[in-house]
């Protein structure tokens, strides 16, 4: 084939693809796309672990949350409830008096109610009860172990509970009182001094 | 690998897994895919089937593909395939259901709002090309479609029709030639009416 003829060859097919183009542009219709993107899709592997894992991490989070609320409540529960045995040991502040440190020494009967030969006295109580420094007591009843100060007029009815009083006034080192004590006990029983 | 062939590229991501390469590689290529099957077979709703048919063997053959040509001859290569067989079984098939083809044709390629009678006579022009192109012989459409829709080269076309390259070349020659004279028709007797 001479030049000739390929030049009016490359004219014509110009022409031709050029009035070709302006034909309307067929397109495939949109469901198709969609089926064959769908089977396209269908045919590859499953996908990886990396598209379940946020799937895993949203039920353990849910389970998480779950178990946290759970607790909290059980913890506000116990807290609430108020605890009837202390298991271990619990300190009690408490101040002893001098009269208390006095009594704790357990004191003898004093020497001068005993006047008779023979006769001994009985056992004095102490005027208020010992405290105890640990208890296992619920909070708050060392109050209750703590005896207030015998009212005069009782102790001056029981004269082994005066005599001992008068006895701890002298140990104490607190003579006025004892001596004047004294002299009001003798008053009120002369048979016993 | 021809190595501006980044279809080929595309093509192997998604045998790799890659549905996006699939989507770009599909975007690429289906409107002149579906341009080629529907002024091949001249039926809308047969050029839909035929589309989808050559996209399902495309993916099908993923796993096989190995890219020793560009991938625009393996998919026009799918394309004709699916056309022969397409024309074998319309062989076969009732003159009347050929003649409702026939019809679809028509109907296709020019509705109302377009025949001649109702349009500008750049339509005319256009509508007679687009006759003058289904009345090539199917070789020749086929060789003059491979070359425009596609872009692929005479040599490329004779791969894929799997002839020679003068064969296509040849084909190639007479379907521009007859276009062109139906162009000229067309412009003559415009200039008659003018």
């Amino acid at each position: 084939m001479n030049t000739g003829t390929d030049k009016r060859f490359a004219r014509e097919k110009l022409e031709v693809s050029r009035a070709y183009r302006q034909l309307e542009p067929a397109m495939p219709p949109p469901e198709l796309d969609e089926r064959i993107a769908r089977h396209a899709r269908a045919v590859l592997p499953r996908p990886d672990r990396s598209w379940r894992a946020p799937r895993r991490i949203g039920w353990l989070a849910l389970a998480a949350s779950v178990l946290l609320s759970t607790m909290t409540l059980v913890l506000i529960n116990l807290r609430s409830t108020p605890r009837n045995v202390e298991p271990s040991v619990r300190m009690i502040h408490a101040v002893a008096t001098r009269e208390d440190r006095a009594q704790l020494r357990y004191p003898a009967p004093p020497a001068f109610v005993t006047r008779r030969p023979g006769e001994t006295l009985p056992y004095v109580a102490p005027l208020i009860p010992p405290r105890r420094l640990y208890s296992t007591d619920p909070p708050g009843s060392h109050r209750e172990s703590v005896a207030p100060s015998a009212p005069e007029p009782d102790l001056r009815r029981d004269p082994q509970r005066w005599a001992a009083h008068i006895e701890l006034l002298d140990r104490e080192g607190r003579t006025g009182e004892a001596a004047a004590e004294r002299r009001e006990f003798r008053q009120a029983y002369p048979d016993l001094h | 690998m021809d190595p501006r062939d980044d279809d080929a590229e595309l093509m192997l991501r998604y045998q790799a897994g890659d549905a996006r390469a699939f989507d770009a590689l599909y975007g690429r290529h289906k409107g002149s895919l579906y341009r080629y099957l529907l002024r091949q077979v001249g039926s809308a709703s047969t050029a839909n089937d035929l589309f989808q048919e050559v996209w399902m063997r495309v993916i099908a053959s993923r796993q096989r593909y190995t890219p020793r040509a560009r991938f625009a001859t393996f998919l026009f290569r799918i394309a004709r395939n699916c056309a022969i067989d397409h024309h074998r079984r319309a062989r076969s098939t009732p003159v009347d259901a050929q003649e409702d083809g026939a019809l679809a044709i028509d109907t296709a390629f020019a509705p109302d709002h377009e025949r001649p009678d109702f349009a500008m006579e750049s339509r005319q022009r256009l509508f007679r090309l687009e006759r003058a192109l289904h009345a090539l012989p199917r070789e020749q459409r086929e060789a003059f479609l491979l070359h425009e829709e596609s872009g692929l080269d005479v040599m490329q076309i004779a791969q894929i029709t799997e002839v020679g390259v003068e064969t296509a070349k040849s084909r190639l020659r007479y379907a521009i030639g007859k276009l062109r004279r139906s162009l000229e028709e067309s412009d003559e007797r415009v200039a008659q009416a003018v």
